[in-house]
């Protein structure tokens, strides 16, 4: 594909990203802070969300699994997973975790398990969409073009 | 009847009641013959005329209804052409009542009245109508005249208001450019100052080079242009305020001299400086102020002269002379306050006055320039003249400059004026009031050199420098001579130093002229003088390569005499070098003044003295070393021009920041400081490596100008950040760090680019658990300048923060320290970090915990550094917990950054 075309790709998608709820006005502020001088800030900053997510999505898990479930541990990793999806802007996350949260406030453990799968599903799939934007920007770099922020805010 | 009425020719009848005519008193008859019998007539048929009228009117008007007891008055009646006066009256007899009546011509009674009534009437008609007339002309008159003064009135008064608003408006104008002086002198000094950064650029071509000087010297123009302008319209609007402070009086003239004489020497020009041994050493009054006016004139003086000589002398006269002279002549004329306390004074002038004696300073400035016109010679005080309209043309200036002294020499106590001097040029002569300090003792140093044997050979070239210096070293007694070329000089020398041996004496004889022939006989008879040589360094022959020859030359007498060179501003380095290789260490700058030569004098008695195995007294050593300071000072004379209104600013501000003044004394702290702590311990290596300091200092004038600009700027312009980068090219930089840094940060690209460089120079530490927040944060601040500290929970933020006592130790090894160098006291008092940024939700200590923790470590001291949470939780209860444990401010997850800026800027601000 010529880089055009794969500029013109990238933005629909991105747009279709927000559109459907999967990202928010947050990651749009990250895709604004990168430029010349940090040319791969919202690469960086996806592959840390995603290395910070799996381990606090591991933790919940094996927390979940125990017989007595410390409810304040299951908090405390919610908290902070919310906290990290939303700073990237990842919505239908953060959504599930403030849901995840509701329920550990009531200790109800059906209701936690739930969410924690909610939570996973949908991480997962932002994952997958991240990564495939990311994908396309570092397609259009190599070809030479430069990813077109501006058509975003149009 | 008839009688009754005939008096008045009236008539009477009385008839009955029917009207039947009973008797009349006319000869009318009275009864008619009728066919039957005589009838009775009635009163209307009656043959008289008058009564049948007078009955027929009464019947017309009352009918036949004469009822008994009417009585009928009528007073004008018209009967026929007659007024008439008709009475009845009634005779109720029993059995015939009569009714008489009267009828009597109105004439007899009233007609005089009738007649004159009317005449009467008249007369008061119009008598009336006159009065009304009359009333209403003179009503008019009236009201005209009233007129006429209201309108004078009015008139009057919109004249006063005319004349108070124009006033007004002036004085506005005066104090809006007295007000604005300030705002219209930063960017000229900004310009001025980038300017210099640009010459100082390598990279310039000879064309931009040459563009960006003249730019400079433009912009120096129009500064000085602005200085004169604000200074006379601060006077004008009175804001002008002399400041008091003690000061030496002779060292400000010197260094204007100094200053001056670089001009001078470019326009062929000697500027002399003789002041009077008795003129007070220190002086109160406004420093500025007095070399301003000094500065004006001599530049004048410059200006117009081309050839020949600018002398400055100074004497002084005491109060009490001055009074007994001029108190009752020019009364009048004194202009200002001092007035009043004169006739006070001029009784108690010698009593113990413990405070301050006033001494009369006179000053004259004479040149041999073009001259003044004897008509002008008043009229060049006024502002904005000039003696000559082709002036502004040939010389620029705006011909303010003589009105600002003489505002200035006259709100300091005196008065200034042209004089008549013989030969062509210009004689100006004034007289300051100053007080000087109780402790008079402090007069010049009464320098003896009679009980020393010393011979001193002036070999310079300005004759009235030569002539002005040896007539006061005469009267310090020293013997002395003087010469004026290089053939002289070699012949005196010979002669000097083989008459003893009698080599070619003959020769050498024929040569000198009288005057030298009798100085040198005198020296010869001397007893073993020590011989002190002051050569001006444009004896030498500096065009060719015979200087070195002539260096050489004088080689042969190093032995037996000490050498003085007078060098010039631009003396290149290889003659200096030449000089020294030769063992002629003391070098001073022209002119050459008392204060150079007394140091001359002193450094060459002190080293015999020290060859006299005698040691030399350290306060002696340290007086010398502020000679040498003082005599080393090269002030580039470029910025003399902008010695004045500014000073007095900043006077005001409580700070002497003038640039000519404050470079003075900065410099000369600055090489004392050089001197003490990194020099000499003998005088020779002072003088040498002071002579380097200053080699250096002349050589390269852009190192001169990033030491101004900084100690200028650092002080003149705190607002404007984007001076920063001067900073960071000096080493003795006094700046904080905030400032070297954001130039360092400013080559970060950002696409916030309004807010580009906003947070610069904060060092902010991020205490947040969260990678992926840490990392975005992060970023995000240092985008905007800041430098971020990251750590990822409470216990390490608040050892970040607890390092800060320590600081102060470890100033100098802390890796984050950088951007300091020496001098700067600043760190200590400033904490490592301008703000935290802490995270509430953090393992081990969460943000509560931490800022309690630091908040307590900071209770002993005085810092409280500000610290901003972040939260996921925005309620309320949230605030005030945040709040409760000391944080300054909260921002919620996830962060809107702008908000985030915002916030910070408004803390660090507050804190900075």
């Amino acid at each position: 594909m010529e880089v055009g075309q794969m500029q013109r790709a990238w933005v629909e998608y991105t747009r279709s990203l927000f559109r459907e709820g999967f990202l928010d006005a947050q990651f749009q502020q990250l895709q604004l802070l990168q430029d010349e001088s940090n040319p791969d800030f919202v690469a960086e900053v996806v592959s840390l969300f995603f290395e910070d997510s799996e381990r606090l999505l591991a933790d919940l898990t094996f927390v979940l699994e125990q017989q007595n479930i410390d409810f304040k541990k299951v908090d405390a990793h919610v908290h902070q997973f919310k906290g990290s999806s939303s700073s990237i802007g990842a919505q239908r996350v953060k959504n599930d975790c403030i849901a995840f949260r509701n329920f550990c406030e009531e200790q109800n453990i059906e209701g936690c398990l739930r969410c924690l799968q909610q939570v996973k599903q949908d991480y997962y799939l932002v994952k997958s969409k991240l990564e495939a934007l990311i994908r396309l920007e570092q397609q259009i770099v190599a070809a030479g073009g430069s990813i077109p922020m501006e058509e975003l805010s149009s | 009847m008839r009688e009754l009425v005939e008096v008045h020719s009236g008539y009477i009848y009385l008839t009955s009641q029917e009207g039947y005519l009973l008797a009349t008193s006319t000869n009318a008859p009275l009864l008619t013959n009728s066919s039957t019998r005589p009838n009775l007539i009635m009163a209307v048929d009656t043959e008289e005329p008058i009564i049948r009228m007078g009955a027929r009117w009464l019947e017309k008007v009352y009918g036949n209804k004469l009822t008994p007891g009417q009585i009928v008055q009528v007073e004008n009646a018209k009967l026929g052409d007659q007024q008439y006066y008709i009475d009845s009256f009634f005779l109720n007899l029993k059995r015939l009542p009569i009714v008489g009546v009267i009828i009597i011509p109105r004439r007899y009674i009233m007609g005089k009245v009738d007649e004159r009534a009317f005449k009467t009437l008249v007369i008061l008609i119009s008598a009336s109508l006159c009065i009304l007339v009359i009333g209403c002309v003179c009503i008019l008159i009236l009201t005209n005249g009233v007129s006429k003064e209201m309108k004078l009135r009015a008139e009057l008064i919109s004249h006063l208001d005319a004349r108070r608003r124009a006033e007004a408006s002036n004085n506005y104008k005066s104090q809006f450019l007295a007000n604005m002086s300030h705002e219209l002198r930063t960017p000229m000094a900004a310009v001025i100052g980038l300017l210099d950064i640009l010459i100082c650029d390598d990279c310039l071509t000879n064309e931009q080079y040459a563009t960006v000087t003249q730019i400079r010297k433009c912009s120096t123009a129009l500064l000085r242009l602005l200085n004169n302008i604000l200074d006379l319209s601060k006077v004008e609007s009175g804001k002008l305020v002399l400041e008091d402070a003690e000061f030496d009086l002779g060292r400000e003239l010197e260094g204007l001299i100094d200053m001056f004489s670089v001009q001078c020497i470019n326009h062929n020009v000697e500027a002399v400086l003789d002041l009077s041994d008795d003129m007070p050493k220190l002086v109160r009054g406004d420093s500025a102020r007095v070399v301003q006016i000094f500065a004006n004139l001599i530049s004048n003086s410059i200006k117009f002269t081309t050839t020949g000589h600018i002398i400055l002398r100074g004497w002084c006269e005491n109060f009490n002379t001055f009074n007994d002279a001029r108190f009752h002549l020019d009364q009048k004329k004194m202009r200002c306050a001092p007035k009043p306390k004169l006739r006070q004074q001029g009784n108690h002038t010698k009593k113990a006055w413990k405070k301050d004696n006033k001494m009369i300073l006179w000053f004259e400035i004479d040149d041999t320039g073009c001259g003044i016109d004897p008509g002008k010679w008043e009229s060049v005080f006024e502002s904005f003249e000039q003696a000559d309209p082709s002036t502004t043309r040939l010389h620029g200036g705006t011909g303010l400059g003589l009105c600002i002294v003489r505002t200035l020499v006259n709100k300091m106590g005196g008065e200034i004026k042209v004089e008549k001097k013989n030969g062509s040029g210009t004689l100006m002569r004034l007289y300051l009031l100053l007080n000087t300090p109780a402790d008079g003792a402090d007069l010049h140093c009464q320098v003896d050199f009679h009980s020393q044997n010393i011979v001193v050979l002036l070999a310079l070239y300005g004759s009235m420098g030569r002539v002005v210096m040896s007539q006061w070293l005469h009267k310090i007694g020293l013997t002395t001579s003087g010469v004026s070329d290089w053939n002289e000089l070699t012949q005196v020398l010979r002669k000097l130093f083989h008459a003893r041996r009698r080599e070619n004496g003959f020769d050498v004889n024929c040569s000198l002229n009288e005057p030298l022939k009798s100085e040198v006989r005198n020296i010869e008879d001397m007893k073993d003088p020590v011989f002190i040589i002051v050569v001006d360094i444009g004896l030498l022959d500096l065009s060719t390569d015979i200087w070195k020859e002539q260096i050489n030359f004088l080689d042969k007498f190093s032995g037996k005499a000490k050498f003085a060179w007078m060098l010039n501003h631009d003396t290149s380095n290889a003659i200096k070098m030449e000089l020294r290789k030769k063992g002629h260490l003391l070098m001073v700058n022209k002119p050459l003044y008392k204060a150079k030569m007394i140091h001359i004098l002193e450094t060459v008695v002190k080293e015999k003295d020290l060859e006299h195995q005698k040691q030399s007294p350290d306060a002696a050593r340290a007086k010398t070393k502020d000679g040498d300071m003082h005599e080393c000072l090269e002030i580039d004379s470029t910025h003399f021009d902008t010695a004045s209104s500014e000073e007095s600013d900043m006077a005001e501000m409580g700070k002497s920041n003038s640039p000519s003044t404050f470079h003075l004394r900065e410099k000369r702290r600055e090489t004392e400081k050089m001197a003490t702590e990194s020099q000499c311990q003998s005088f020779k290596k002072c003088l040498v490596e002071l002579a380097n300091v200053d080699a250096e200092s002349r050589e390269d004038p852009c190192q001169i100008r990033p030491n101004l600009p900084s100690t200028q700027y650092g002080k003149d312009m705190p607002v404007c950040n984007k001076q920063a980068p001067f900073s960071t090219q000096n080493e003795s930089s006094k700046h904080e760090e905030r400032i070297s840094e954001s130039s360092s940060h400013k080559e970060q690209g950002n696409s916030y680019s309004s807010k580009a460089g906003n947070l610069d120079g904060l060092r902010i530490l991020l205490a947040e658990d969260t990678p992926v927040l840490q990392r975005v944060a992060t970023i995000m601040l240092e985008k905007m300048g800041a430098k971020v500290i990251a750590v990822g929970d409470g216990l390490q933020a608040v050892e970040a923060l607890n390092c800060i006592p320590s600081e102060k130790d470890f100033k100098r090894e802390s890796p984050g320290d950088d951007g300091e160098r020496g001098l700067q006291t600043d760190i200590q008092d400033s904490p490592r970090y301008d703000l935290v940024l802490m995270d509430c939700q953090m393992p081990k200590m969460d943000g509560y915990e931490a800022t309690k923790a630091i908040r307590k470590s900071e209770s002993g001291t005085g810092f409280h550094i500000p610290i901003v949470a972040l939260t996921a939780h925005a309620m309320s209860s949230d605030e005030a917990k945040c709040l409760e444990v000391g944080m300054d401010a909260y921002l919620t997850k996830p962060i809107d950054y702008k908000l985030m800026v915002s916030t910070i800027l408004s803390l660090t601000k507050r804190t900075a």
